[in-house]
């Protein structure tokens, strides 16, 4: 028996090592070929294993090195512009928003050239489809698999900071599980409100904002604000300028430039400045989004192959299927109450005590971000308005404390950015207040901490699941106290 | 070959409408069609719908409301896999009915 047990734990350290060892060769090949090779070669032999054909997974490999290759390119070039200026900023106005925000886009781009990122693109789906056929979750995940690169962030963070990554590993496995809880919990109110049956949004950084929500929509009702209606086209329609990516980018970047040049607005060489900074701001946000578009694609073979493997196993329950939350966007209480949004938060980011971020390509990710609100309001938008602006305010806190370790991350995938000048954030991956006190667990290394953080999430996942249909119920019940029309939207082929 | 030019609409305008487009164009080979498709965000569909360089829209977005120039199909289901045969379907009646015109 004693015997037996020394052999067991002689081959768990032997498997340990070869774990370590393995991950040591991986870390060496990557710095050597750096992200722009290694991820199309990772890319091409997960779709080999999906069994996507040669062709299909040779141009998917491409495209993804392409992408990474542009958002190096582009990012490179932007931030020689911008450094000076935000510079300025900060020495010359007291404005202390060193922090910007280069987008989810650029973001995805880096979290899938990281080490941990790639490990995840395949534990990942393993994990999501186990949970999903075992039914711990009612969720199917892998209908959207783009949107993982939101634990990869985190989880990124967690291995450059520990070199540790088993608990980076585990980090990204638990944030899946909350938002998969989180997913769940909202199911029945998206689909239901967007009308799309059976099908949920998964992406953790815009449902992360369901669970304040659900505890503060009472207090909302109790001031009555359940009976103000606010049906505001009129408004869209004029701030319609601002949820375009060149007009935004252009007004944002005249900004920072006249706050940059604040005290030599006489000179000639101060307005070349701001244009420049007008211009350079505006092309950013119109030409990161592409490059993002380009990467995408090497994605479809994999995801597509991933929904084929469970359109079989899947019959005779009950269960929703992971969309992209690009579905909801057009919706026009969702379009509305994220555009008014936009000047809102860039007003709270200047006046908020503490806080060094200026939210810029992500404003326009706005409208995604409430998704996780819009439906539990039944479109209420002054509340969606109310509760938006309290939760992405704090969002801006945990962008502030992340940006160090985050720009960290991007220069060791190849964006050179000058030290101490500059830093860079997304705001709507990283404002995330909730699941960023998951990832700070994860980073102190404590197992009280880190146990503190499962416990929480079994307590709630034991409680959910036993009330699922009374949840359910309550969330209905309370959305349609509402008086806000549902909105009608323009729906076609599915109706 | 046939050639037709698409607007694929999605939230932002780059990741699933570029997923839509290049599945799209993948499908449509096969029948000997082919796409050139373009890609765009719900507010600006309109617009470039009126310039008139495109046959039909796809949109995984809901459209905002307007009259468009040309058919606008829903790509919601070409997305989730649970209506692939529906959206094809609809596109092949689709460029059936523009052929048939010209």
């Amino acid at each position: 028996m004693s015997l037996k047990k020394s052999k067991v734990n002689h081959e768990i350290i032997k498997l340990k090592g070869e774990i370590s060892v393995f991950f040591e060769t991986l870390k060496e090949v990557f710095q050597t070929f750096g992200s722009p090779v290694f991820v199309p070669v990772i890319i091409f032999i997960i779709s080999k294993i999906l069994k996507v054909n040669n062709k299909k997974a040779f141009f998917s490999a491409l495209y993804a090195g392409v992408g990474l290759e542009g958002f190096t390119l582009l990012l490179n070039a932007f931030t020689p512009i911008i450094t000076p200026v935000v510079k300025s900023m900060v020495e010359n106005t007291g404005i202390q928003l060193p922090v910007f925000d280069v987008g989810w886009q650029a973001t995805a781009l880096v979290a899938y050239s990281t080490e941990a990122g790639m490990i995840f693109l395949g534990v990942g789906l393993l994990v999501q489809t186990v949970l999903f056929l075992t039914r711990w979750t009612d969720v199917f995940q892998p209908g959207d698999l783009w949107n993982n690169y939101s634990y990869m962030v985190w989880g990124s963070m967690i291995y450059m900071v520990t070199k540790n990554m088993i608990l980076s590993l585990g980090c990204m496995i638990l944030l899946n599980m909350y938002s998969l809880l989180i997913a769940e919990l909202i199911a029945k109110r998206w689909s239901t409100y967007y009308k799309y049956p059976n099908c949920t949004i998964i992406a953790m950084h815009n449902i992360e904002a369901a669970l304040f929500t659900v505890a503060f929509d009472p207090i909302l009702n109790a001031f009555g604000l359940n009976k103000i209606k606010l049906s505001p086209e009129e408004l869209q329609k004029k701030l319609g300028f601002f949820g375009e990516p060149v007009s935004l980018g252009l007004l944002l970047g005249i900004f920072i430039g006249i706050m940059g040049n604040f005290k030599a607005l006489g000179t000639l060489a101060a307005w070349g400045q701001v244009a420049t900074m007008g211009i350079a701001t505006s092309a950013i946000m119109a030409i990161f989004p592409r490059v993002a578009g380009l990467f995408a694609q090497a994605f479809l073979p994999i995801t597509d192959a991933a929904k084929k493997s469970v359109k079989n196993g899947s019959k005779s329950r009950k269960w929703y299927l992971g969309v992209n939350d690009a579905t909801g966007y057009g919706e026009p209480a969702t379009l509305i109450s994220g555009i008014i949004l936009i000047p809102i938060m860039v007003f709270m980011a200047l006046a908020l005590p503490g806080n060094q971020v200026l939210p810029v390509v992500d404003l326009l990710a706005l409208p995604f971000m409430v998704q996780g609100i819009v439906p539990l309001v039944n479109g209420n938008i002054f509340k969606v308005l109310i509760t938006g602006t309290i939760w992405f305010s704090a969002g801006l806190y945990m962008c502030t404390y992340t940006a160090p370790m985050f720009t960290d991350i991007c220069a060791s995938v190849g964006v050179h950015l000058p030290v101490g000048a500059l830093l860079i954030t997304s705001f709507n991956i990283l404002g995330k207040p909730l699941m960023g006190l998951v990832f700070l667990a994860f980073l102190s290394q404590s197992p009280v901490l880190i146990g503190i953080a499962v416990a929480v999430y079994l307590v709630l996942y034991v409680s959910f699941r036993k009330n699922k249909e009374a949840v359910y119920d309550y969330l209905d019940q309370n959305a349609l106290k509402n008086t806000a029309e549902e909105a009608k939207s323009e729906i076609t082929a599915n109706t | 070959m046939r050639k037709f030019n698409v607007l694929s609409v999605c939230g932002s305008g780059t990741v699933t409408s570029s997923m839509i487009a290049e599945k799209l164009k993948e499908a449509m080979e096969e029948q000997g069609i082919k796409i050139t498709a373009t890609e765009a965000k719900p507010t600006e569909a309109l617009q470039l719908s009126e310039g008139g360089n495109y046959d039909f829209i796809t949109h995984t977005s809901p459209l905002p409301k307007g009259n468009y120039p040309v058919p606008t199909i829903d790509a919601v289901g070409f997305l989730t896999g649970f209506g692939e045969d529906e959206f094809l379907d609809e596109v092949m009646r689709v460029i059936k009915e523009i052929e048939s015109k010209s």
